[in-house]
């Protein structure tokens, strides 16, 4: 557990480590440093801008900025993409007020504890490596399918897939990308300490790809603002 | 000793003696091996080509009677449906052992006539009936009641039929005819005109003992069958219209479009029944059209609007017009859906009709809100409340649903137009509130167009909730047989699983196969782009940008068809991230100012439809 705990994402309590990323929304730096001393501050930190279903959660998070305002609370949306893809994404895609940072070499996952999962053959070492023998082992359930949850062979049978779409191929690039990372959001509080986290991290990749409710987040930003 | 054999006989006493003894050997019907092995003989030099299910059609029909089965045998060859070729056999048509070959009808009848005459009219009465029948029925339906007990006995003596439910009363007793090719053939040699007068009098029969609304659905079908069948054609056509509307409500879809069907052919034939037949058109082809049988759906509503032209019906008209409004949108057709809802208010022009104006103007709220005009729909689908609420309480039970049905649409149609104009909270309301109406009148369909939306708009309140909405609708989508339905909640269901869940390979790609599956199969051409995208958006998120792009394209030409911004915005953005990733800057440069026109041109905020996809 201790190992975990070190290895893995930070937690409420823990300090959190200053980052200097470049802004995508407007010019210079932003330093989580700057923060502390003024204001509490949220910060997400996703994957790339190429995944559609993270960029529907930057929006969900953005959507949210104005009621986290109000209580004084700022937050920070910090993805893979490179400077001025995400500009350009930004461009189109403006969030009123909100900051955004690109870090495609991940040093804020790193700094925050988010593991970048390792696809392997068959170790798994959560939350650092998952073998694709766990992943395979995942149980499938399709309402209206599929008659229950089964494994994915049976359900391939099951299902007598016509185009070919091949499950083993799909994970093997994503682990030759080493696109296993994980994402998380951070509550800081005033001193820049973690006061509420929501990760993939924890439950063994039960909540990968996962998101807090609106509720559960703005009710741990109440706790921090008051 | 002395062997002999004869047929069923009622008078037994010519064998008695007191000098001999005798024992009778009862000959049992060939079972269904022997009768294959019998027959396997008689064909034992082969067939040309497999003779298919000639051998059960036969067997079936021979009940077991070695006599039959070769009489039937050699009615085909006589009428030239199998030959010998060489030294094998051939079938010539697959027709073959749908008649009873005369031989047999003869040998059959021969047996009817050895009957005491009250006898056999009541064999005659039963053959009516049907293959099986019941006591009380033919009871209440002969004209001579007092001799049934003592008639039936006898025809079970003489092996015309036999009881297959005993009972001490004999009011309960269930009976069958022996063969079946008897009670055919008993039944072909009645003068049409007396099978008329015996049908009329079955169904006044049925009418006196289960009333005219029974409970069971197949006393129903019985009454629509004897009056179908009798001088009352009309009344026959109605009760195979209520079976029809009974199998509906239970969504045995499939045997509603039969009994509907039924008796369509009944009253087409009859020459008579205008109003009856429109309703039958308009069920017939709402069914359909549900269904995803598109064609057969327009044919009907064009044959009903064609009646209710004739007949000055201008709400029947305005009804049709929008319902074919309705199909042509399903296939893309926005410009034609709208001439038809324009047509249809014309007609309703000055016309008190409530619950058709509430329809009409909920279906015109619906497309304004596809085409991304969502003030107008907001505002339309609030005058269709206006009208929906003013039908009486005390309405009638099916202007009752009708206002129901108005209600729960329009609800859900101004719940996702203030969605989209950013107010959520009234949006996750209204529609909620649609849900419920609908499902307490029952009304599953609408209940899931609500399940649908609400899947996505529970994604920022409550993510748990919007993987939830999706399973329960699916689960009734599929329960009702509604195919469209089905569609729209996989391909929400597989965006909401992969937004929240780690089963997006698992269960959202194929749950988006399987909605373009049924898309493509249904041609439902305003629908198909949304499971496109998504699967695109998988693809994306997992680094194949090829399948992404192709998926993006498809979804493109399908959604400029119907040019809905909320199906057009996301292939934009999707093939502008695309090029962002590929670092094609002036690509990415290009997709990103379409997708921004889009948006722009009907008011619309890009964040908003990135969170908010796809609500109906």
């Amino acid at each position: 557990m201790s190992e975990l705990h070190v290895d893995g994402p930070l937690q409420p309590g823990d300090r959190a480590p200053n980052v200097v990323l470049d802004a995508i929304t407007r010019d210079g730096k932003i330093a989580l440093q700057d923060f502390r001393g003024h204001s509490p501050i949220l910060i997400g930190l996703f994957r790339g801008l190429h995944c559609p279903f993270c960029r529907r959660h930057i929006a969900a998070q953005a959507q949210l900025d104005a009621a986290l305002r109000d209580k004084g609370i700022e937050s920070l949306t910090i993805v893979n993409t490179p400077i001025e893809r995400a500009r350009l994404y930004f461009r189109y895609h403006p969030l009123p007020n909100l900051l955004a940072a690109s870090d495609p070499e991940r040093v804020s996952h790193r700094a925050f504890g988010l593991p970048n999962l390792e696809f392997t053959e068959k170790e798994t070492e959560w939350p650092r490596k998952v073998g694709m023998d766990v992943v395979m082992s995942m149980q499938v359930d399709i309402p209206g399918e599929l008659p229950g949850p089964m494994n994915r062979l049976a359900a391939a049978e099951q299902l007598n897939k016509k185009d070919g779409y091949e499950m083993m191929e799909a994970d093997q690039r994503m682990a030759a990308t080493g696109q296993g990372q994980l994402f998380g959001q951070f509550l800081l509080d005033r001193e820049g300490v973690v006061r509420w986290t929501f990760t993939e991290v924890p439950e063994g990749g039960q909540r990968m790809f996962g998101m807090p409710s609106a509720q559960e987040l703005m009710s741990a930003a109440s706790q921090v603002a008051s | 000793m002395l062997l002999f054999t004869h047929r069923p006989t009622l008078e037994l006493d010519q064998f008695g003696s007191s000098r001999i003894s005798h024992t009778t050997l009862r000959l049992l019907p060939l079972g269904d091996a022997d009768g294959q092995r019998l027959l396997a003989a008689y064909f034992r030099h082969g067939w040309r080509e497999p003779p298919g299910r000639l051998f059960s059609r036969i067997l079936d029909r021979a009940g077991g009677n070695p006599l039959f089965l070769e009489e039937i045998i050699r009615g085909l060859i006589e009428a030239g449906t199998l030959e010998r070729d060489g030294a094998q056999w051939r079938m010539k048509s697959d027709k073959a052992a749908a008649d009873i070959p005369a031989s047999i009808q003869a040998l059959l009848l021969a047996r009817l006539d050895r009957l005491p005459h009250l006898v056999r009219l009541l064999a005659q009465e039963a053959a009516v009936i049907g293959p099986r029948f019941d006591a009380g029925v033919l009871g209440a339906a002969t004209t001579e009641p007092a001799r049934v007990e003592a008639g039936l006995e006898l025809l079970c003596d003489a092996e015309i039929i036999e009881e297959i439910a005993g009972s001490n009363s004999i009011s309960l007793r269930t009976y069958r005819f022996t063969q079946t090719m008897l009670q055919d053939v008993i039944y072909q040699n009645l003068l049409l005109q007396r099978r008329i007068e015996l049908h009329g009098r079955i169904g006044a029969a049925l009418e006196r003992l289960y009333g005219n609304e029974p409970e069971r659905l197949e006393d129903l079908i019985l009454l629509g069958h004897h009056f179908s069948l009798s001088a009352s054609k009309p009344k026959g056509a109605r009760y195979l219209r209520a079976a029809g509307d009974r199998a509906r409500a239970s969504y045995a879809n499939d045997d509603a479009i039969r009994l509907y069907r039924q008796a369509l052919a009944v009253l087409l034939a009859n020459g008579e029944g205008e109003p009856e037949r429109l309703i039958l058109y308009e069920r017939i082809a709402d069914l359909c059209g549900a269904a995803g049988r598109r064609n057969t759906a327009e044919e009907h509503y064009q044959s009903a609007l064609e009646g209710h032209r004739a007949a000055e019906d201008r709400i029947g008209e305005a009804r049709i017009l929008r319902k074919l409004g309705r199909l042509l949108w399903d296939a893309g057709k926005r410009i034609k859906a709208e001439t038809h809802y324009a047509e249809a208010a014309k007609l309703l022009g000055g016309i008190d009709a409530p619950i058709e104006w509430a329809h009409l103007l909920q279906e015109r709220g619906r497309l304004a809100f596809r085409t991304g005009d969502h003030v107008a729909a907001a505002s339309w689908a609030d005058e269709a409340l206006g009208y929906a609420r003013s039908v009486p309480a005390d309405a009638d039970q099916h202007a009752g649903l009708e206002a129901a049905r108005a209600i729960a649409e329009a609800l859900n149609t101004k719940g996702v137009a203030l969605a989209r104009v950013g107010r959520h909270q009234e949006a996750v309301r209204d529609v909620e509130q649609s849900v419920a109406a609908a499902e307490a009148a029952g009304l599953l369909n609408v209940a899931c167009r609500g399940y649908t939306n609400l899947g996505v708009l529970y994604t920022i309140v409550d993510p748990a909730k919007a993987v939830e909405v999706c399973r329960r609708g699916l689960d009734v989508a599929r329960r009702i047989g509604d195919l469209g339905f089905q569609a729209r909640l996989l391909a929400n269901f597989a965006v909401a699983c992969c937004t929240f869940t780690d089963r997006c390979t698992e269960e959202g790609v194929p749950a988006a196969e399987k909605a373009i599956e049924i898309d493509r199969a249904l041609d439902q051409r305003e629908h198909l782009s949304v499971p496109l995208i998504v699967l695109g958006q998988i693809h994306q998120c997992h680094f194949r940008p090829d399948l992404a792009a192709l998926c993006y394209n498809e979804a493109i030409e399908v959604a400029n068809e119907t040019g809905e911004p909320q199906q057009l915005f996301p292939c934009y953005d999707g093939l502008a991230t695309l090029s962002l990733d590929r670092g094609d800057m002036p690509e990415a440069d290009r997709y990103f100012a379409l997708a921004h026109d889009v948006c722009a041109r009907h008011g619309l905020d890009p964040a908003g439809l990135i969170v908010l996809p796809f609500l109906d």
